[in-house]
């Protein structure tokens, strides 16, 4: 399996086994990870894992939203936050949340390849490229 | 200043307020003005894609895992690691008579140094060719004003005709004479106040061309008085190859607002041998795969796409047309190689330009026998059918004939005069650079050598009488040159004037 096509294909049998309901399940990774270690080659394993890593943090991102903010945010907006993002991606979204001044104002929120901006930063960008 | 508080107010409102959703991805890679994306799952193929500093770019390649996009712009800004998103448009470019006499790049902006082009349409950069219902057959010509072409090769409107030949054997100088031709007759068309008259509006689009080529084209255009009919789209040699690529793209959408509003425009593209080899160079980068030459698989499609849109709409659709004069720079005289013979198959004629007959002073260098129109003898008009109708093949005869002659000289008495008719129809043949002659010139000196008026003149002086006949028609015969323009037909009274006129011209010409 030296084959970057191989590998792939390989990582791609080993994501559907690290998932369980649409999200990946820690312990079906340690499962995973065990099986590859016991199994693999030397050679095999460094490009496996680096693409098991590449499709994992992926996988993860699509069910983990990043909200970033200012100042501080209630219990109950980030709950409303999240129950809306379930209801858009078909499955239960988690969330991670960080504090960026850069904002200004307001909140922004990446799902996957998704963002949501409701900042006073993003405005302003929009504003800046309508006028230009 | 309340009016700019105003206006930034307006905009403020235009502006939505609510959350807004972006689609995102990350350069992973990026080289030779291609780059590799990470993300825009929701991406479309031929998208923008909106990259820091205000840099588009386009969506070519989608994959699995990546996304393969050109970009158009200043690429050295832009780094691994960066952030873009989707915008949900294809690339437009501005359009509408506000170019005309403007230079833009590929993207429509202006590279004239006279300021922002206040163009209020703007239509997309690819778009899907008229289909079979609102077309119509090439009826009308398109006067290039080169004899040799009008008379043998006619171009109709609406029509695709390529012109192809090795280096320097006059490819651009033919499509810029016709350029000028149109500027010619735009200018006396709309001053004679017909309301019928079609003006047509030309587009240069210039792939690959060294800058100083361009300068001196646009010189050339402006000199002969045309600027104000054309718009130059340029994608110099030196530009990346992504606006190597989209440029003759955004010409012919600035053509196509010409044919979809009713009006006639022609479009040169100079030239897409050097537009495939962009092509080529973006998919190799992309790592599509290769196959003939290294071209991708769909460089057939590349041409045959950007061609199709070119017509002559029927009248339930406005009757505009879009004319294309496609320029192929051959190697070494091979038209059988991958490109011209896409090209070849994909345009309605080929004009084909030889390098010895140039290197012999015959100027504009056709090739008679594999130069055809396939369409545009329709739209000839009827006094130039009846002058020109033989003279292909008479003159393809003269020169089987004259390789034939060359190893000796016992020829009979019909065998010479063919020669001679045929040298002679090759010396009213010559024409040099950026001096069109109008169409009822043409049927002038036409009907004067058909009718054998031009054989008690030596050879070796056709040149000179042609131009000397030329000058007493213009000056001396303008009604007689008007009543052929008129009747476009020359009738029984039409011949007795030429006769007369031409009788006339005799008695005062010397060599």
């Amino acid at each position: 399996m030296h084959s970057k096509k191989a590998i792939k294909q390989y990582v791609g049998q080993l994501l559907s086994l690290s998932m369980e309901n649409g999200r990946v399940n820690a312990e079906r990774v340690d499962a995973v990870l065990n099986s590859v270690r016991n199994h693999a080659t030397k050679s095999e394993i460094k490009p496996i894992l680096k693409q098991y890593l590449h499709v994992i943090r992926r996988e993860i991102a699509k069910t983990e939203a990043v909200v970033e903010h200012v100042g501080p945010l209630s219990g109950t907006s980030l709950q409303t936050v999240l129950a809306r993002l379930s209801l858009t991606a078909g499955t239960t979204v988690s969330a991670v949340t960080r504090e960026n001044p850069a904002l200004i104002a307001g909140m922004r929120v990446r799902l996957g390849d998704d963002v949501y901006d409701s900042s006073v930063a993003g405005r302003l960008a929009l504003i800046a490229s309508e006028v230009n | 200043m309340s009016t700019i508080i105003t206006q930034i107010e307006q905009e403020i409102a235009k502006l939505n307020t609510g959350v807004v959703k972006t689609n995102t991805g990350t350069i992973i890679s990026i080289a030779d003005g291609v780059c590799k994306v990470e993300g825009l799952s929701k991406v479309m193929y031929n998208e923008m894609i909106a990259f820091p500093g205000g840099v588009f770019g386009i969506a070519l390649n989608l994959e699995e895992e990546f996304v393969g996009a050109v970009i158009l712009g200043d690429a050295s800004k832009l780094k691994e690691g960066d952030e873009c998103q989707t915008t949900g448009r294809l690339l437009s470019v501005p359009v509408g008579k506000e170019l005309l006499g403007r230079v833009v790049d590929a993207l429509g902006q202006p590279v004239d140094g006279r300021g922002p082009i206040n163009a209020t349409t703007f239509f997309p950069v690819e778009k899907i060719a008229p289909g079979i219902i609102p077309r119509k057959s090439v009826t009308q010509p398109l006067q290039t004003g080169i004899v040799a072409i009008d008379a043998m090769i006619p171009i109709g409107r609406g029509q695709r005709e390529l012109i192809i030949g090795d280096r320097q054997t006059g490819k651009t100088t033919i499509a810029i004479d016709t350029i000028i031709n149109q500027a010619r007759m735009n200018r006396v068309g709309l001053a004679s106040g017909d309301k019928s008259f079609r003006p047509v509006y030309s587009i240069y689009v210039a792939v690959g061309q060294k800058n100083a080529n361009v300068a001196r084209t646009i010189e050339t255009l402006r000199k002969a008085d045309a600027l104000d009919f054309t718009i130059i789209v340029t994608a110099p040699a030196a530009d990346n190859p992504a606006n190597l690529y989209i440029a003759p793209y955004s010409g012919t959408s600035m053509g196509e607002w010409f044919m979809e509003n009713g009006m006639d425009a022609l479009i040169v593209y100079d030239d897409l041998s050097k537009h495939a080899a962009a092509y080529r160079q973006i998919s190799l980068v992309l790592k599509r795969p290769s196959g003939r030459e290294a071209y991708p698989g769909d460089v057939f499609y590349l041409h045959s796409r950007l061609l199709e849109r070119s017509a002559r709409l029927d009248k339930d659709f406005g009757n505009g047309s879009l004319t294309a004069l496609p320029i192929i720079e051959t190697q070494a005289g091979d038209v059988a190689a991958y490109i011209p013979t896409n090209v070849i198959s994909i345009t309605d004629g080929q004009i084909f330009l030889e390098t010895d007959l140039f290197n012999q002073g015959v100027r504009p260098a056709i090739s008679v026998g594999i130069s055809v129109s396939r369409v545009g003898s329709a739209a000839q008009i009827k006094a130039l059918k009846q002058v020109a109708g033989r003279v292909k093949l008479e003159l393809a005869q003269f020169r089987e004939l004259a390789a034939f002659a060359q190893f000796g000289s016992d020829l009979d008495a019909r065998t010479k005069s063919q020669l001679e008719r045929g040298s002679r129809i090759v010396e009213i043949f010559k024409q040099p650079a950026a001096a069109p002659k109008a169409v009822e010139l043409q049927v002038a000196l036409l009907w004067t050598i058909q009718n054998g008026h031009f054989d008690s003149i030596d050879v070796k002086t056709i040149t000179t009488a042609t131009t000397s006949l030329a000058d007493f028609f213009t000056n001396a015969k303008d009604a007689l040159l008007t009543k052929i323009r008129n009747e476009k037909a020359i009738s029984d009274a039409i011949t007795a004037e030429l006769k007369a006129a031409v009788a006339e011209w005799k008695s005062g010409f010397t060599a």
